[in-house]
């Protein structure tokens, strides 16, 4: 079920109503609830894909128990082997088992052997299989550093595991974050569905009105970029930039309220990236769900930047290809993933991949300043190039696309009108950059009425659509 | 909780509203969308296929000049020469054959007929298509109720109101081309430019049908018959045409189809007019508004072609 869709419209108030109203006085049958409505969310898709989150489910509650029960070092590990090679397994067979082949026959076909792809398969990718797989993961691990209990309590587990809101496309939820909270009962909080319920409607608002709106427009220029000079291409650039913010941090803006809604707290996962100032800062700013994830779980195992600077750069590249991959069977993520780590190893040389850790730019002052602005000009740039490759089908059309881009650059304002959308949503996201909550808290008359209006402006988007765009992130 | 509820209910009351006013206003004022306040729904407010056959059989004259198409013949305008346009959105042969039927049954007499057919005529989803309140045809005395459901749209909302508008006059207002131009997507090329034509030939692949093809293939190529034979009975001069096509078309499965349904055609000897020296034309910003749809510059190329056949 698409948060977008007129099903979810209905599943929502409903879902809503009978957790606060039926269900209220028994935090048992909520958790019932959550599981029951996370798998008519999840099975509106494809009802096939529940017997594997099931099993997923099954096998890293069971894994989790035994762990934290065995005294033995070699058994846990053991266990916890288990339960990695499940869950990549289960990765690796739906997302990637075609590409590994597909890579293969095309390896022996750059040597002069020619053969046949007979051995890819002809399988559906289950939807946000890479965010609920790391989730579960990170639950054993977890357990297996000594840094959480497992719950004995199977359908809290499985909520926690298939929790609707961010089964999908995240934010990853740690097990430390949210199981404690689905094992707590639940108080209904005013200002916490308040901010919920407009979190909800800015996700929409960018996901609908704004990533919706360039949609096309990108997908026309991607399409058709042989035919085009690169003043459009730049656009096109550009606007992809804009339409996958707006589409992942609206899915994810779109989660946390409707957590909110339910009394659930998740964790941050965009904090306006676009005026970061470096690309350390980036990554502080953008998917933080998964930069932390691969920090916590793969950078710092691997050594971190404990072992001197040639093995931090190796983990540096590590993590930036492995993220690349997480994305999808393609080189072309792959590729983003190689630019984003040679674009960030020059801060770590000179020590500013830690700059900015805590403020935001402009803390103090309502405009940035010339350096400020240069900065984020130039982080952007480079964010923007990387993104050619993230959205090409193939690593020849990426570098076409870049290389008309590069040469064939004149001004041109064809498909310029798009840059309204996008202004606004930065105009927006500067006022809010210093504290998006605190805003989200006020409430007069004025802004019920404007909420309102954006409420009647999305139904009628979601409704009277030509058609529903997919949230991008659906097919990680 | 109570708050929230209050808070809640404030704004599902100015929802309600809203939609209500919408309801009202669609009712009372506007129940065909002619005017284009509403909220464009899958693009194809108003509904064309019944206002322009409801304005054929209001206004019954003989010898009528009929152009039927979906969408991609909605610029082609032969006004001048007395024809009527009667494209509308995602029409398709079973359609066209229900309309000259109908009309006929309702003394509309017509003197010549051109029916175009593209990919899209032949393999559109009758079942979904008859499921869409703006797609499916319906007699305008009887509105469904539906038509009032699409609300009023904050971008369209321009409050110049026609008084007493009768959907004649407004006809010609809004209905002349059923291609909105509606969106950023389209205004670059919407109406004349100079690019040069280019040909392509394109011939089919020889893909494997399966029954449902074979079967589709049967039952379109009936249609067609009937209206031919319909004409002929009637004695109305019918004409086949085939739609240009872009190359960025040739991307879709179901091309392929296409090509080899125009073969099958062929060996039944049933004669499809083409436009051009080829069907398949290189898609090129400036001539196409999007993969399927061609601009004025093409559209008129395509009305001299027809004027040519019929005289």
């Amino acid at each position: 079920m698409l948060f977008n869709s007129v099903e979810f419209l209905i599943f929502l108030p409903t879902v809503f109503l009978l957790y606060w109203f039926v269900f209220n006085k028994d935090l048992k049958k909520q958790n019932l609830l959550i599981l029951v409505s996370s798998y008519v969310f999840y099975g509106w898709w494809d009802y096939r894909f529940l017997s594997l989150i099931f099993v997923s489910t099954l096998v890293d509650y069971i894994v989790g128990i035994k762990i934290f029960e065995s005294r033995s070092d070699t058994k846990r590990k053991v266990l916890l082997a288990v339960s990695m090679l499940f869950n990549l397994g289960v990765l690796g067979f739906f997302k990637y088992y075609n590409f590994f082949v597909d890579s293969w026959v095309e390896l022996f076909a750059s040597i002069g052997y020619q053969i046949e792809s007979v051995w890819t398969l002809n399988v559906i990718l289950p939807v946000g299989i890479s965010f609920y797989t790391f989730q579960t993961m990170s639950y054993s691990i977890d357990i297996y550093r000594k840094n959480l209990e497992p719950t004995k309590d199977f359908i809290s587990f499985a909520s926690f595991v298939s929790f609707f809101p961010q089964l999908v496309a995240g934010p990853i939820e740690r097990a430390t974050h949210l199981v404690p909270q689905i094992l707590k009962s639940r108080v209904f909080n005013y200002q916490q569905a308040l901010v919920g319920f407009r979190m909800i409607l800015w996700g929409l608002f960018k996901k609908v009105v704004i990533a919706d709106s360039l949609a096309p427009i990108v997908n026309d220029i991607f399409a058709n970029y042989q035919l085009l000079d690169g003043g459009t291409l730049w656009l096109g650039a550009i606007y992809f930039a804009f339409q996958i913010y707006c589409d992942f941090s609206g899915y994810s803006d779109i989660a946390i309220g409707i957590s909110n809604l339910f009394g659930f707290e998740l964790m941050t996962n965009f904090k306006f990236p676009y005026f970061s100032r470096n690309i350390g800062e980036f990554w502080r700013r953008w998917h933080i769900s998964l930069s932390t994830w691969f920090r916590d779980y793969l950078y710092i195992p691997l050594g971190g930047s404990r072992y001197g600077e040639w093995k931090s750069f190796r983990n540096i590249c590590v993590i930036f290809i492995v993220s690349g991959f997480w994305h999808g069977a393609n080189w072309t993520f792959i590729v983003w993933g190689v630019i984003h780590a040679l674009l960030y190893i020059p801060s770590f040389v000179f020590k500013t991949h830690r700059s900015y850790v805590s403020s935001v730019v402009a803390q103090d002052r309502f405009l940035p300043n010339v350096k400020e602005l240069a900065q984020m000009l130039v982080t952007f740039v480079f964010v923007t190039i990387a993104w050619v490759f993230f959205r090409s089908d193939s690593i020849s059309q990426a570098s076409d696309y870049l290389s008309i881009m590069f040469t064939g650059l004149y001004p041109s304002m064809h498909k310029a009108a798009m840059l309204y959308y996008v202004l606004p949503l930065l105009s927006i996201d500067w006022l809010l950059r210093k504290d998006l909550q605190g805003v989200f808290k006020k409430d007069n008359l004025l802004i019920r009425l404007l909420e309102a209006i954006l409420l009647i402006y999305l139904i009628n988007k979601i409704v009277f659509s030509q058609q529903i765009e997919q949230f991008i992130y659906f097919q990680f | 909780m109570k708050k929230f509820l209050n808070r809640s209910l404030f704004i599902l009351l100015f929802v309600g509203l809203y939609y209500l006013l919408s309801f009202a206003f669609n009712y009372y004022y506007d129940p065909y969308g002619l005017l284009g306040r509403r909220t464009d729904y899958f693009g194809l407010d108003p509904n064309l296929h019944s206002l322009k056959i409801d304005r054929l059989v209001s206004q019954p004259k003989s010898d009528y000049k009929l152009l039927f198409s979906d969408s991609r013949g909605g610029n082609i305008d032969m006004s001048d020469h007395g024809w009527y346009n009667v494209s509308y959105p995602r029409g398709f042969v079973d359609e066209f054959l229900h309309d000259i039927e109908y009309m006929l049954d309702k003394g509309v007499t017509m003197s010549e007929v051109a029916i175009f057919v593209d990919e899209h005529t032949l393999f559109e989803d009758v079942e979904w298509h008859n499921g869409q309140a703006l797609l499916r045809f319906v007699e305008l005395d009887d509105v469904p109720w539906i038509y009032y459901v699409a609300p009023l749209d904050f971008e369209l909302m321009k409050f110049e109101f026609y008084y007493n508008y009768q959907i004649d006059t407004m006809h010609d207002k809004f209905l002349r081309f059923d291609v909105k131009n509606n969106g950023v997507y389209y205004e670059h090329n919407f109406e004349y430019c100079d690019s040069p034509f280019v040909f392509v030939d394109v011939s089919a692949r020889d893909i494997k049908l399966d029954e449902k093809d074979v079967e589709l293939f049967e039952n379109k190529y009936k249609v067609l018959d009937s209206i031919r034979t319909l004409c002929a009975e009637n004695g109305i001069n019918c004409k086949f045409f085939k739609h240009p096509i872009s190359t960025n078309r040739l991307k879709e499965e179901e091309m392929d189809k296409y090509f080899l349904f125009l073969e099958y055609l062929k060996d039944k000897k049933f004669e499809m007019i083409p436009i051009f020296s080829s069907d398949v034309m290189k898609y090129d910003e400036c001539l196409w508004r999007d993969n399927g749809h061609y601009n004025r510059t093409v559209s008129d190329k395509v009305a001299t072609r027809i004027l040519e056949e019929f005289n």
